[in-house]
């Protein structure tokens, strides 16, 4: 197969996803050191430059106080990704613990973790993540726990379903065999076969956290509305929609997409690396 | 292809559609804030940011019973689309009653082979 690949000049298709991942992986760090770069400008007004086009000196325009849209744009992609993120990995965390602890203690935890992970799917996770915003106060910590305590739930049933898998295997038997406690198996046979698989769900649970994190946002019941994340820009520009400020909602969402797109793209690539199956199908 | 492709497709596909019923709420938040439509996802933000706590409760537990039924739902209409599923829990169910009636069946048996032999 490698005789194939290197007489052809294209590289081979395992080469390719890692150049896919490692480009849009160098693109939102860009986003990310860019956004901090530009945080002066993004809150410095200008009150004679207010609600201009694109030209330019502002590639995106100017907002009603005079702020350099570009700049605002990438602070609040920073703002949005750190708080996916940071969201995404305690998400990741609880379901790690939860399902390794459902399929190697067996019985009444496994129950119970099923009946959690049934209570919380219960509610339309937006509804669910607006209630729990509430009882939180608001504010951007909220926001990154009640992303996180929603998301959980789907990728517990996706670990769960692998983690039993391996437990039925042989080796996992023989250690029971010999002895080993549940906390030793869960660490050194669980965790290396779940490895990948978690990274894999935690990237695609980013694409979601950050969206929520921006729905929540321009609902008002999110970060600070002083801070600019692109939900408060979305929410911002509202008004001046139809005054014919197009470039106020129209270019931070289509940044938002193409971020969100590049992590999906991160995700769906490291998920056919771990698991080529199922590009395959 | 057409009738085979999707009689065997339309099962799974309709389970997962009515699963997501619920999530109808879920869209209709931000889409009635950003139309200004009067309906209940705007009814939610209202209740959220003006702290009004029963209102968040009820619309929740609303919300609930949607999702529920969506589920039911889409459990009866696959269990009518794909007559293997519905058949399943039919089965069951006459096994028990074979099971429960097999009692009484040996002992005519046992009659029968001591009139034979």
């Amino acid at each position: 197969m490698t005789a194939v690949a290197a007489a052809g000049h294209l590289p081979d298709r395992r080469r390719r996803t890692l150049w896919w991942i490692a480009s849009a992986l160098a693109v939102v760090l860009g986003v990310v050191v860019a956004g901090t770069l530009g945080a002066d400008a993004a809150q410095t007004t200008g009150l004679a430059d207010r609600n201009l086009g694109p030209s330019w000196e502002h590639l995106f325009g100017t907002d009603r106080l005079g702020r350099d849209m570009l700049a605002r744009t990438l602070a609040g992609l920073r703002l949005s990704l750190l708080v996916g993120t940071s969201a995404a990995l305690i998400s990741a965390a609880i379901a790690v613990v939860l399902a390794c602890a459902a399929v190697v203690f067996g019985g009444v935890v496994d129950r119970v973790v099923s009946w959690l992970v049934d209570a919380f799917l219960a509610l339309p996770h937006l509804v669910l993540l607006i209630l729990l915003a509430f009882a939180l106060g608001g504010g951007t910590q909220a926001v990154v726990i009640a992303v996180a305590v929603t998301h959980w739930p789907t990728l517990t049933r996706v670990l769960r379903g692998h983690a039993r898998h391996v437990v039925t295997s042989d080796y996992v038997a023989v250690a029971r065999g010999l002895g080993r406690s549940g906390w030793s198996i869960a660490t050194g046979h669980l965790a290396r076969h779940l490895l990948g698989h978690v990274v894999v769900g935690t990237v695609l649970l980013f694409p979601h956290a950050i969206l929520h994190e921006a729905a929540l946002s321009f609902l008002g019941l999110g970060v600070d509305p002083a801070g600019p994340s692109i939900g408060v820009l979305l929410a911002e520009s509202m008004r001046y929609l139809t005054a014919g400020a197009w470039w106020l909602a129209l270019l931070p969402g289509l940044c938002l997409l193409v971020v969100v797109k590049l992590v999906d793209t991160i995700g769906e690539n490291a998920r056919a690396l771990v698991d080529p199956r199922s590009v395959h199908l | 292809m057409l009738h085979r492709v999707l009689r065997n497709a339309a099962a799974p596909a309709l389970l997962l559609q009515f699963g997501s019923w619920g999530e109808l709420f879920g869209g209709s938040v931000l889409a009635e804030q950003v139309f200004s439509y009067p309906g209940l996802g705007a009814a939610t933000t209202a209740a959220a940011l003006g702290q009004d706590v029963p209102l968040l409760l009820g619309i929740a537990l609303f919300t609930t019973v949607f999702v529920f039924v969506g589920n039911t739902l889409g459990d009866l209409v696959h269990a009518r689309v794909d007559p293997r599923v519905g058949r399943a829990g039919r089965d069951d169910l006459r096994r028990t009653a074979w099971r429960d009636a097999r009692g009484a069946a040996p002992a005519p048996a046992r009659a029968t082979a001591e009139e034979a032999g």
